[in-house]
Formats: C-alpha cells, structure tokens, sequence
C-alpha cells in the first residue's frame, strides 16, 4: 500500500509543502511568565529535595566516594540550569539586535550586580570546598550567564520599551543569583 | 513552540504542553548528561511529556477527531501561495491523534518508525500505518 502511495503525485507535493513548514512558532508573550510561575513554585519542592539529600544531611558522615553521585548529578544540574537561562535569552535575542545600554536598563542591572556582587564573593570562600570538575562547571556557567546578560542589555538599549526583553532581564538576574546561592548550597554541604 | 503547536493540534493545548515540558525539563535537570545538545534534550522531553499526556484519559477526553472531521477541511490550493502552509498547518491539526503524531514526528521531526515506536509504546508497524493514514488524509485534503 506504501508503494501505491509513492507513485501519487500528491504526496510529491505534500512533502514540498511540509519541507516548506517553519521550524518556529512565536509562544503567545504570557507564556514565558506562566512558565517563569510554574517554574518558581516547583523550585521550592527541587532545593527542599537537594537539602534533603544524603550529601546535605550528613555531609561530614558521607565518605567521599559515596557522595560522588550526588556531586556529579548536582555539577550537571547547574549546567543545565545555566543552560537553560542562557538558551532561552538566545532565544528571546534571536528577534531583537542593539549597541550601549539604556539608563532604565542600567538602573536595573545596578541593583542586582550588586547583589550578586556580594553573594559571588560569599560563593567563592565556599566553591573551594567543590571537586575541581564543578568548580569548573560552576566558572563556566558563571561566565555564560554574563554573556547572555551582556546580550540582553544591549538588546535592550536598541529596543528599550520592549516589556518582554525588560521582563527576561530580571528573571536572568533572578536566575543568576538564584544559580549563586543553588552553589553556595552545595558548597557549604560538603 | 512549533513542535508543541502540532503535537497538540491547537494553540491553547500547545501552550500547556510547552509550560508542561518546560517545568518537566526543569524538574528533570539531574537527568540532563550534557550527552547531547540541551535543545535536543528539552526537544525529547517536550515529546515524551505529549506523548505521556496522549495516553492518559484527560487527553483522551479533551481532544476526540473523527475521520469526518478531515471532511470538513479546507480545500489547499496547490501553488506557491504561503497560504498553503498554513492550510497545511490547519490539516495536520485536524488529523487523528495517533496519525498526527506518526506525521509529525517522523515527517517534520525527522524521526524514525523505531524511535517513535517505542516512546509511544506501540509497534513500529502501528506507526508506519498511522503515517500511511496520515499521508492519505492529507493528500485527500490537499486535492479537495
């Protein structure tokens, strides 16, 4: 029966018309913020469990070997975490283009380099306890979530009434202290 | 987004689907290896959750399409016209379920009888013919 329907000209033309789809469909713009609300109500549940961990419990009972995992699972999730920021802002920058900040932008980013400021320093007495492989991890992830907060400010310094850019800004600052203290965490556990 | 928009055969279900990959993709982090691109990774979930979310009765419930419904589709004019797409689009969306899923993963997801097969957990010959239905129904939709 498959044979009979290669012959059929039409499929020729529905596999044209298929090829020709796109390959990406705007979300409706409240998408990202339901997603932002589901996302920040399942987080309380994900660090209840991390601080309920073996690793976290007991940290000083938990011979090395066996906390192995649980640092591994733990170095991935923050990359991914990192990812998962830094992917969505590509996403969001894919549409937009811009040169130097604007003073709103600014004023936004000042309060929360501050903060972040202050917390990266407390984080970095801690990350020396981490197994090299996720300082490194930890450093990267750092390093891409700047960037993707560089992108965006400059993105919005050439669009800068554009809400949803504005809107991501914060929740990546939000995220980035977020993934700051997600370390400081696990860095005080071991 | 388009991946979501034509699994779910409308924009509201689309929507669900991708705050329901997303808060999956989120929740399952640990799982994420770094083995593969992060988009390939967050592309698996988004159709695992789907098809989890077909199987259960909820879904089953929520979305019933009948072979008469694909009679009721609009003619799509054969020709450069963009429009095409779009009618396309609105074709696929009316298509049952089961071959919606087998034409879009393997016909724009590019993905193969076997893997469709067992993250539906249903034979690879099951999902040739819902592709072969699939195909049909639009072809019969195109020459209207």
């Amino acid at each position: 029966m498959t044979d009979e329907l290669e012959k059929d000209p039409r499929l020729k033309r529905l596999r044209e018309l298929t090829a020709a789809l796109p390959r990406e469909i705007e979300p409706a713009g409240e998408a990202w913020d339901a997603i932002r609300s589901r996302i920040d109500a399942s987080r309380v549940r994900t660090i209840t469990d991390v601080e309920r961990s073996p690793a976290t419990e007991a940290p000083s009972a938990t011979p090395i070997a066996g906390r192995a995992p649980g640092v591994h699972a733990a170095r991935w999730r923050l990359a991914a975490a990192a990812v998962l920021i830094v992917g969505a802002t590509g996403w969001l920058l894919s549409r937009t283009s811009g040169r130097t900040p604007a003073p709103e932008t600014e004023l936004v980013s000042a309060r929360y380099e501050t903060t972040a400021r202050e917390l990266e320093a407390e984080m970095a007495r801690q990350l020396s306890a981490l197994p090299p492989a996720t300082q490194d991890v930890v450093k990267q992830s750092l390093a891409a979530i700047d960037v993707a907060l560089g992108d965006l400010r400059r993105a919005l310094a050439g669009d800068p009434k554009n809400a949803a850019l504005e809107q991501y800004l914060v929740t990546t600052y939000e995220r980035k202290l977020d993934f700051i203290r997600r370390v400081r965490t696990l860095g005080s556990a071991m | 987004m388009a991946l979501c928009v034509r699994l779910a055969g409308d924009r509201a279900a689309a929507d669900q689907l991708m705050q329901d990959a997303f808060v999956r993709a989120w929740e399952s982090l640990g799982s994420f290896r770094g083995e593969s691109a992060f988009s390939t990774w967050l592309h698996r979930v988004t159709v695992n959750v789907f098809l989890h979310g077909a199987r259960s009765e909820r879904r089953r419930e929520a979305r019933v399409t009948t072979d008469e419904d694909i009679e009721a589709l609009p003619a799509i004019a054969v020709g450069p016209d963009p429009d095409d797409r779009i009618d396309l689009e609105r074709a696929i969306a009316l298509l049952p379920q089961g071959a919606r899923t087998a034409f879009v993963l393997h016909e724009i997801e590019g993905y193969r009888h076997e893997e469709i097969a067992a993250m539906s957990g249903i034979a690879a010959a099951t999902v040739r013919a819902q592709l072969f239905r699939a195909r049909k129904l639009l072809m019969e939709a195109l020459s209207q």
